[in-house]
């Protein structure tokens, strides 16, 4: 009798073992009160192992062609997850473009340049495939990775189901929805009424939500962006909008950047053409290009030069260094 | 007393096998599936369509036919006011006769209509890694017919490489390529069959020429590829159009 009891306590314990796994709980990320609340999209609410999946994902150097660049080649934390490139492309081609920041991806309407893609979900798997960045078909980022590390038990654990394109492109999701980036010197100053802009920065601030320059009408608070299209003139062989759109009067035209973190994120511009942002503000203040489809109120500004370093101080308390130094962020070194 | 237990034991065990037999006869007809196949047949000039063949264009350009790839979508059977919907989405790699079987039930019917390339419904604003692999509509199972940098299928490829002289011997050193898409690119073609009756246990083949040749030869617009050898759609949306147009052109029930 005793060593029947015995034989069931060890099989219960061996059974409780297998059972264990990986466990996952419900996470929610820290975001300013001022920004409004995250809609998650049903069947990817975050949870500690989706970010972690996601991050590891983001990380993951297997996920293109040569095993040798990752999401992270493009978009590294230093720079608010920008390169520091004028285009990202590993290959010369006429839509390589300069690497958007990822910082508040979770209230973006749509993705991409042209706006054609409508969850950050399904962005995930344009650049996977696009010959000219990771360029590996899901079938073979599946194979790579299922018979390596935890890939298929945290898979299994986050989303209830093997590693396969739905758990991959959620995972990444919900980690660069985690990318919030609200807590500047702006937001402190202008939010939190800390009060601690310098003269020059003040007046930089009233001269950006100023009719007379109306940076603030397109770059609108609180992400400074308002998601929508404009052509600011410049000639270039690629045609943004009407890519998608076909119209004419829609070429040239991309989204509105947002400038959080701005300082950090240069070379400027859809092809990078610009290298800092004295150069940017010089160039709204000149007028803007020549394209025919330029937004009318990219027009001379007639700012003196003190105006012009003051924009460039006030655009420089949007850095959000908390951020750029977050290192939730960032993967431990596996080698 | 014994006996007379075990005897009663043993009537009432024949009685249940005895039973359960004639239930299993009785319940279980033999199923007998009705097939319908749709044969595609790739076609240039009316003869095979070959890899290895080089052909002439209407404006004497040489090319051969690397890759024909498409979706044919909401493949319905009609009769009368009736329609049947046979099979959402389909994809085609098509340099070899391809056959699509489909299981249906017993019908009639006197005409077949398909779309070429994905209806709206299915085709902007979805995500393709909802599908199960095997869907061809899935990330996998689309093998490359998806865009997605602007989210919707690629409804046609056609590629392949080409030569401007007409000279024998002359390599094929430039390709072309024409992958057409988007919801205005979406056609819906229509076949009469004839009077088709197809009882249980049936099998019946459609053969469908798809004449490749028209792509590059309709009379009415033919493809001259020192001008018109490449188009994403929306790098060249009048070409893109007009490709689709020759290409609907293509299929044929023999």
């Amino acid at each position: 009798m005793r060593k029947v009891v015995s034989f069931f306590f060890i099989v219960g314990i061996l059974a409780g073992c297998v059972s264990e796994g990986l466990k996952d709980r419900s996470i929610s990320f820290k975001q300013p009160h001022y920004f409004p609340s995250i809609i998650f999209p049903e069947g990817n609410e975050p949870t500690h192992l989706r970010f972690e999946l996601g991050k590891k994902l983001f990380y993951e150097e297997k996920l293109s062609k040569n095993e040798d660049q990752s999401c992270a080649s493009c978009h590294r934390l230093p720079s608010a997850f920008t390169d520091g490139r004028a285009v990202s492309s590993f290959h010369e081609n006429e839509f390589a473009r300069n690497a958007p920041t990822l910082a508040n991806l979770a209230w973006s309407p749509y993705f991409m340049s042209e706006g054609g893609v409508p969850t950050l979900e399904l962005q995930a798997l344009g650049p996977i495939h696009e010959k000219h960045e990771l360029g590996l078909s899901m079938q073979e980022v599946i194979d790579r990775l299922k018979s390596r590390e935890n890939y298929n038990e945290l898979s299994r654990a986050a989303y209830g189901r093997e590693l396969d394109a739905f758990a991959i492109t959620r995972a990444l999701a919900c980690f660069e929805r985690a990318l919030i980036s609200g807590d500047s010197k702006f937001d402190r100053h202008y939010f939190l009424k800390s009060n601690d802009y310098s003269e020059l920065e003040k007046e930089g601030m009233n001269l950006f939500f100023s009719e007379r320059t109306q940076c603030s009408s397109c770059h609108a608070l609180p992400f400074f962006t308002d998601y929508k299209f404009y052509s600011l003139g410049l000639e270039d062989a690629d045609i943004g909008l009407e890519r998608r759109t076909y119209l004419e009067i829609d070429r040239g035209k991309f989204k509105t950047p947002t400038l959080r973190n701005v300082e950090l994120t240069a070379p400027y511009m859809h092809n990078g053409s610009m290298s800092s942002l004295e150069e940017v503000v010089s160039f709204y203040n000149t007028g803007g290009g020549t394209r025919i489809t330029k937004d009318s109120r990219v027009k001379p500004l007639n700012l003196s030069k003190e105006e012009e370093h003051a924009l460039v101080a006030f655009l420089k308390t949007l850095t959000d260094w908390n951020f750029v130094q977050n290192e939730k962020f960032l993967v431990a070194d596996e080698d | 007393m014994k006996m007379k237990i075990v005897n009663n034991y043993f009537f009432v065990l024949l009685l249940s096998v005895l039973l359960y037999a004639c239930r299993e006869e009785t319940t279980t007809p033999a199923v007998l599936e009705t097939k319908m196949n749709l044969k595609f047949i790739p076609t240039y000039n009316g003869e095979p369509l070959s890899v290895d063949s080089i052909y002439l264009n209407s404006f004497g350009q040489q090319l051969r036919v690397e890759n024909v790839q498409f979706y044919l979508s909401n493949i319905y059977a009609h009769n009368g006011s009736d329609s049947t919907l046979l099979k959402q989405a389909f994809l085609f790699t098509l340099l070899e006769p391809q056959t699509l079987t489909l299981n249906v039930s017993p019908q009639s019917f006197s005409s077949l209509s398909f779309g070429v390339g994905v209806p709206g419904n299915l085709n902007k604003n979805v995500d393709p890694s909802q599908y199960a692999n095997s869907n061809p509509l899935s990330v996998q199972g689309s093998n490359g017919m998806f865009w997605y940098w602007n989210t919707g299928y690629i409804f046609v490829k056609v590629e392949g490489r080409y030569e401007l002289t007409g000279l024998p011997n002359e390599p094929l050193m430039d390709s072309y390529a024409f992958h057409l898409g988007d919801d205005p690119l979406y056609r819906v073609l229509h076949f009469n069959t004839g009077s088709v009756s197809l009882a249980e246990g049936d099998a019946r083949t459609f053969n469908i020429e798809v004449a490749v040749d028209s792509v590059f030869n309709r009379p009415a617009d033919p493809i001259d590829l020192s001008i018109d050898n490449l188009t994403h759609t929306t790098s060249n949306f009048p070409l893109a159009e007009r490709m689709t147009n020759n290409f609907v052109t293509a299929f044929h029930l023999q």
